[in-house]
């Protein structure tokens, strides 16, 4: 049951993000002053408006176009950065090895919050920026599954034997090594994206997210805490759309890593 | 290598990636817009240049980039922080009452957070209801941010239930009230660290139950019962206590969320507020603490674990 | 020694009046002398601190530790001490302590807050140690309201310095314990020149920067007091009836243009831009309904020299502000719109603008960075359009010079105005006594700002301390003074 349902439930969030802002009527930064905080189950405005007047069903669909897209981007970048590093370390050996992964460890060891707070002041809140910190904050975890993982590939005859006959060295990455490391990075990447979702989420609640007034998930649950106590669920719906699409994507996230990760199945 | 050999090595990298993050974080913080002094005078009207030139210089703003990075280092190598520019304070008096109380957070939420997940993890492998527990809640649990699960508590159980204090700080001499503020926080910050917890204790002790000598030990007639609290449970745990460490040494830096929700005057709030003013000397002194602390963990994940098994320390 | 048990003996008597515990709306970790750091520290320097004179609960001037004050004329001050002022430590406050102080807040380098008031500073004469006689330049009808400014009180010598701790005073509260990042404990000050009427025994001032929580503190009786309610939290104070909520009508929201570029170096433009923006939506939007629209200069309750035309100068009117544009022949306007994300209502102001641009063709783009960044390019003219918020630390029109003198010289104006006409005005009605024969003069300047908009009022903003109906002798001052004030009511104050 659940192999079917979590693809199923992840589609279809991807759907909404892709298509949900076209079929709700309303624009998510249209503001309407007079019809401000409308309860839920309004005829007009199905999740209620919020302090602007704002439809929050659309805001709440725009937001999810943002967070996915911010989500899926940041990990190609950090997964992309990640295997780089991670591969020439790990073929290169010597000083470069050393200087690359003390370099991962010492992005590490630097504060997220420290980096998201500098890049943003640096550089406004906004998508890309958004994007870059996440990458930043993500790009570590591949180096070190992709060194680990080229590490062991590395030994196995075939590629011992690639070098031996002279192979020129971008072949050996590219056709040999890759290939081979490719199973359990793509298993951190499905993992990575239900992460990215979340620190995306809590960095657009410390108001570090994307620039106002286009909706993120965290800024709406920021926004909706100040009128708690008199409108709770503007803060309540976009906190139950936050924790259902980290759940999904974890969770199918979980899946493939069993799916792919050798070393998952090993140990089952 | 020998353990003491290879210690020492990690010790010796270990201040060097200290240094590293500072120098990164010194040299970051000067390319971000923004400047202490005129973020100071904001509320004042007229900032004339001699007011300016007065506090850059009193700062120590007025020298050049190089002397600076190297006045700072020679400052922290004697673990002074300077003075806070807002604050006029040592900063390091300021860091310190504020690391108090993140890590009066950190230590009962992992406290309480890996003493609830090493039950519920081994109460998994035993009955229906546990494992059903721990596989059903505990994905949930991991997905609900810190923030988000916050608010929900304050909403619930402060606002309409009137059951505990929404947020602050009460002394620590009226003890009973300083308790009662941190039950909300504290179960926040607890929960993703039990369910992480869980899932790596049941993991671990379905590894070693199926091991030979498990099995060799029922055989001799043991009951289950002492099988399983003697022998399955001690040699699953030195995994989950790795992963303990390596939850607990990022912890201190990430409470900033839980903090903001429950109004706590702790080190992330901190380094909030010093970024937005620019307060170079507490930001230098902010970052130093929570990045040693990370280090410092898993320097001794590390020594512990060559401790453990010799063979990962030669490598 | 029977002496001293004599003086003992009532002062605890009368410090029946409990201690009052103040949720207060920012860190205050540290007092200096002259610069202005905002509410937070203007309600703690009240305490701690005290000037020449200070306002009572209606702003009127009233003798502080001036004993009796006399205008000899707008350019003559006479101000004669009490007997036997102290500070806290004990060490004696003259003639000649008040000279240094003045003189220091005089000085422009010392980024004193009330230096524009001092500028035209000619002498100060001490022909006694209780009289002190200060001599402007130029005549200011307004001079005893910046000697009432919080930032005004008389400092010791030590203090006199920029950037050097200044928690020693001579105001009815001492500072016992300095707990950075939490908060502040005060005891009363038996060296006060009026301790007998003093009934609290102490103020314990507990930091909570986060608005809701520092409501949440007093819903839940943590505190007795706090300052700056939050605006959506008004209804939750008043549905509970152990509550006071009380709130006046406040400081104001405004928003700068940077006349230095096209478009608005055009005065065209920066019209239209008084008539696109609706009012009414940003004190929704931003206030929760808490705060009156401002189509004119904002005024102060009660005092003579304003006119009230001076509050209608421009009406809301979209089609006037396209009107406008198109005469002053731009189109498809793109700008950018500063705001910071530090203040929520900061925020909320620059969305709801932004919406009323759109309406009238102008794209305006938000850049919301942290406070850091923000006074950054709002002081160095990185901006087209910026939204700002003033609480002036006088009561008459005087005030309208700081926010209409163009950045970098006042970080309160549009960066590059050129305010001398504005200035000349006000400064003739400055040097009239007669309320009336002034506010013609003051309605001049005002007329330029209605032709030129130097700056732009959008809205007055509702300004709430918020306290248990235990707590009496406690008023919120009306108008701007609620800012600088108001903490001037808290030794009023006791805990039943």
């Amino acid at each position: 049951m659940r192999r079917y349902l979590l693809p199923v439930l992840a589609s279809a969030f991807v759907l909404f993000a892709i298509v949900g802002p076209l079929l709700v009527p309303h624009d998510p930064l249209a503001q309407n002053i007079v019809k401000r905080f409308a309860p839920l189950g309004s005829p007009e405005h199905l999740l209620g408006t919020d302090n602007f007047g704002r439809d929050v069903l659309a805001r709440i669909a725009a937001g999810a176009q943002v967070e996915l897209f911010t989500a899926v981007s940041a990990t190609l970048l950090a997964m992309t950065f990640g295997v780089l590093i991670g591969m020439t370390a790990a073929y290169s050996r010597g000083p470069t090895e050393g200087v690359l992964m003390r370099g991962v460890d010492v992005m590490l060891s630097i504060p997220p919050l420290i980096l998201a707070l500098l890049v943003v002041a640096a550089l406004g809140p906004s998508v890309p920026t958004l994007i870059g910190v996440l990458a930043l904050l993500f790009i570590p975890g591949f180096a070190r599954v992709a060194y680990g993982q080229t590490l062991e590939v590395r030994n196995r005859q075939f590629v011992e034997a690639a070098i031996i006959f002279g192979a020129p060295r971008r072949s050996i990455i590219l056709g040999q090594i890759l290939p081979n490391i490719m199973a359990p990075v793509l298993a951190q990447a499905s993992l990575t994206i239900a992460s990215a979702i979340l620190v995306g989420s809590g960095l657009g609640y410390l108001g570090l997210g994307i620039r106002p007034p286009a909706p993120s998930w965290g800024g709406m649950v920021a926004d909706g805490q100040r009128y708690m106590s008199s409108h709770p669920m503007l803060m309540i719906v976009p906190g139950i759309f936050v924790v259902s699409t980290i759940l999904i994507f974890s969770a199918l996230g979980d899946t493939l890593r069993a799916l792919w990760d050798p070393r998952e199945q090993r140990s089952r | 290598m020998e353990l003491t050999t290879y210690s020492a090595k990690r010790l010796a990298i270990g201040l060097v990636m200290v240094v590293c993050v500072q120098v990164i974080i010194f040299l970051a913080v000067q390319v971000v817009p923004g400047d202490p002094v005129e973020a100071m005078m904001s509320e004042t009207g007229n900032i004339s240049p001699e007011i300016v030139a007065a506090l850059r210089e009193q700062f120590g703003l007025d020298q050049p980039l190089p002397v600076r990075l190297l006045e700072h280092m020679r400052e922290l190598f004697m673990l002074d922080f300077g003075t806070s520019f807002q604050y006029s304070q040592p900063a390091a008096a300021i860091i310190g009452s504020r690391l108090l109380v993140s890590l009066e957070l950190v230590v009962l939420s992992a406290f309480f957070g890996i003493a609830a997940g090493i039950f519920f993890g081994s109460w998994s492998v035993q009955t229906r209801i546990g494992n059903w527990l721990v596989s059903a809640l505990g994905p949930i649990i991991l997905s609900v941010p810190g923030y988000v699960a916050g608010s929900f508590f304050v909403l619930a159980l402060s606002l309409w239930l009137g059951w505990l204090p929404a947020g602050g700080m009460a002394p620590i001499s009226d003890p009973v009230e300083h308790l009662r503020r941190l039950v909300l926080p504290v179960l926040t910050l607890s929960l993703p660290i039990a369910a992480t917890i869980a899932k790596v204790t049941r993991y671990s002790i379905l590894e070693v139950r199926n091991q030979d000598w498990v099995r060799t030990s029922r055989a001799y007639g043991f009951s289950a019962r002492r099988t399983f609290r003697r022998d399955i449970l001690r040699n699953a745990l030195t995994p989950v206590l790795t992963v303990s460490a390596l939850e607990l040494g990022g912890l201190i830096g990430a409470t900033v969320l839980v903090e903001r929700v429950f109004n706590l005057p702790g080190l992330g709030s901190l380094l909030v507020s010093a970024v937005s003013v620019r307060d170079y000397p507490l930001i230098q002194g902010a970052v130093f603490v929570i990045s040693a602390f990370y280090i410092a963990i898993n320097i001794a994940a590390d020594i512990g674990y060559g401790f453990l098994d010799p063979r990962a320390a030669r490598r | 020694m029977l002496s001293l048990g004599a003086r003992v003996g009532p002062a605890i008597a009368q410090g029946a009046g409990g201690t009052l515990v103040f949720g207060l709306s920012a860190n205050v970790g540290n007092l200096v002398y002259g610069p202005s750091r905002g509410a937070a520290q203007f309600i703690v320097n009240q305490q701690i601190h005290r000037g020449l004179v200070k306002f009572d609960e209606n702003g009127t001037i009233v003798p502080a530790l001036a004993e009796s004050f006399e205008a000899v004329d707008p350019s003559n001050y006479r101000f004669t001490l009490r007997d036997g002022l102290s500070f806290h430590d004990g060490s004696p406050i003259d003639s000649a302590t008040v000279k240094a102080s003045l003189e220091y807040l005089a000085d422009k380098s010392t980024g004193a807050a009330i230096y524009s008031a001092l500028s035209t500073l000619a002498s100060i004469e001490t022909p006694d140690a209780k009289t002190v006689v200060v001599k402007l330049s130029k005549p200011n009808a307004s001079f005893l309201d910046y000697m009432a400014d919080p930032n005004a009180g008389i400092a010791p010598a030590a203090a006199l310095a920029p950037g050097a701790a200044n928690w020693i005073g001579a105001g009815p509260f001492k500072l016992q314990a300095n707990d950075s990042g939490v908060g502040l404990t005060l005891v009363k000050a038996d060296t006060y020149y009026d301790k007998d009427s003093v009934a609290l025994e102490g103020v314990r001032f507990i930091f909570y920067p986060d608005s809701s929580a520092r409501t949440n503190a007093l819903l839940a009786g943590d505190v007795d007091m706090i300052d700056f309610v939050g605006w959506e939290d008004f209804e939750r104070v008043e549905a509970d009836s152990n509550l006071v909520l009380d709130a006046v009508p406040g400081p104001f929201v405004y928003t700068m243009f940077n006349v230095e570029k096209a478009p608005f170096d055009n005065p065209k433009v920066r019209q239209a831009i008084a008539h696109a923006i609706n009012r009414d939506n940003v004190v929704a939007a931003a206030f929760y309904g808490h705060g009156e629209p401002l189509y004119g200069v904002p005024m102060s309750p009660g005092n003579g020299r304003f006119d009230p035309k001076m509050g209608d100068l421009w009406e809301y009117s979209p089609e006037k502000a396209r009107a406008l544009l198109k005469e002053a022949g731009v189109d498809g306007l793109k700008v950018s719109l500063l705001t910071s994300s530090t203040y929520s209502f900061f925020r909320d102001m620059a969305l709801s603008m932004q919406a009323d641009l759109k309406e009238v063709g102008i794209e305006a783009e938000l850049d919301a960075p942290d406070w850091a960044t923000y006074t950054a390019s709002k002081n160095g003219g990185k901006y087209d359009l910026a939204v700002a918020g003033g609480a002036p630390s006088v009561t008459g029109p005087v005030y309208l010079q700081a926010y209409s003198i163009g950045g970098p010289a006042s970080s309160f104006g549009s960066y590059g105005y050129d305010a001398s006409e504005i200035v000349a005005h006000i400064q003739a009605g400055e040097a009239i006594t007669d309320d009336a024969a002034a506010r013609t003069e003051y309605m001049k300047a005002v007329e330029v700002i209605r032709d030129e908009v130097p700056f732009l009022p959008v809205a007055q903003r509702s300004q709430a301390f918020a306290y248990k109906n235990t707590v009496k002798g406690f008023k919120n001052v009306s108008g701007f003074l609620s800012i600088t004030g108001t903490g001037y009511m808290i030794e009023k104050a006791k805990v039943e």
